[in-house]
């Protein structure tokens, strides 16, 4: 029973815990989780919902299929590298508030947040091929917007409780990854 | 000090909710058109008011206990008191369709009150022993029917502006006629 309590939550379990309920994840699981494994959250998100934009144009006749191909190839850029760049910039920005987390436990947190994305990215992903929808929107968008929440979780950690100074640097992050989207996706 | 920062946090929340108002009837031809501005701002305040209520009773009807402790007030204040959170969506929304041309905007406020009425749930758990699941579920339930009726109405509710703009055109001429 002690070893069953010990085990490690499932990979599954964390993305899923991370979109519904980031607060207890931040407490007690992303310490346990490797960056490396947010990371490539990040990254197949951001793959599905710049492959979601891509598919979108294809679809309209906009583009062509190389585009999609190239579109996927950017999210997953986007998301495993921009993103924990975009985290390692808030966690000095946090510094200015005595934030006592480490740098590890920053992307970690900040990559897993886009575990909404991630989720909305699949079942988008679904829906735009088996029933030819349009989901950058849909699900693309409302993914990413998802990762607000969990992202305000994770810096009003990271600052000590303060509610306000999460609410701006949230905002500030949304935006740079609605304009960085709208710049590389080609929306 | 605690009460004036509650009363800012529920301004901006209100704020909020004037600017899914403003996005959401934003004439793509003439941006800055006052009339679909004012409308924009009128529905959005609206809609803030019955969020409130509708939150606040659903939160209430499970929450008795916690009005005899904490005071009548409690679940109302707690339900303004996180639509602070609405603000890095209501930016988002406003960016997004003002320089990036977007039109479909219900994504943000969807995500938007969703995200609040968690934060409702939470908010409320912290003043009990024990986190209750009924209060998760009851803001949930709120927060998608409160969407949904957003969704729904704004796409029926834009065609005010033009009624609006009828009914100058027709009041106009019959003022300057009296002043006459």
């Amino acid at each position: 029973m002690t070893q069953q309590a010990r085990a490690p939550m499932p990979k599954w379990r964390v993305i899923l815990n991370m979109m519904l309920s980031p607060g207890n994840v931040l407490k007690s699981t992303v310490s346990k989780v490797s960056w490396k494994f947010s990371v490539i959250v990040s990254a197949v998100a951001f793959m599905f919902f710049f492959l979601q934009t891509g598919l979108d144009l294809y679809k309209t006749m906009q583009k062509d299929m190389l585009f999609v191909i190239l579109s996927a190839l950017k999210g997953a850029i986007y998301g495993g590298v921009a993103i924990p760049l975009l985290a390692g910039l808030v966690w000095l920005i946090a510094r200015l508030f005595k934030s006592d987390k480490d740098l590890k436990w920053v992307i970690s947190s900040f990559c897993l947040s886009y575990s909404g994305a991630l989720i909305y990215g699949i079942c988008g992903i679904c829906f735009s091929l088996i029933l030819g929808w349009r989901t950058s929107v849909a699900f693309g968008i409302t993914g990413v917007l998802w990762a607000t929440g969990p992202l305000m979780a994770v810096i009003r950690e990271m600052t000590g409780a303060k509610a306000f100074v999460s609410i701006v640097i949230s905002t500030i992050v949304g935006v740079i990854v609605l304009f960085s989207w709208y710049i590389l996706g080609g929306a | 000090m605690e009460d004036k920062w509650s009363k800012f946090k529920a301004f901006i929340g209100t704020i909020c909710f004037a600017v899914f108002g403003v996005v959401s009837f934003m004439d793509i031809n003439y941006p800055d058109n006052p009339i679909n501005i004012g409308v924009g701002i009128v529905i959005g305040l609206l809609f803030s008011f019955v969020s409130k209520k509708v939150l606040s009773i659903l939160v209430s009807m499970f929450n008795g206990k916690l009005k005899t402790t904490h005071g009548r007030k409690i679940v109302k204040e707690m339900v303004s008191k996180t639509l602070v959170y609405m603000l890095p969506f209501a930016v988002m929304a406003f960016f997004s369709t003002y320089y990036l041309g977007w039109t479909a905007n219900s994504a943000f406020v969807s995500s938007a009150v969703m995200t609040c009425a968690a934060l409702t749930a939470v908010e409320i758990g912290k003043l009990k022993e024990k986190p209750s699941i009924v209060d998760t579920i009851a803001t949930t339930v709120s927060s998608s029917i409160l969407s949904t009726v957003w969704v729904l109405s704004i796409g029926l509710l834009r065609v005010i502006p033009g009624y609006v703009l009828a009914i100058i055109k027709l009041v106009l001429p019959l003022i300057s006629q009296f002043k006459i």
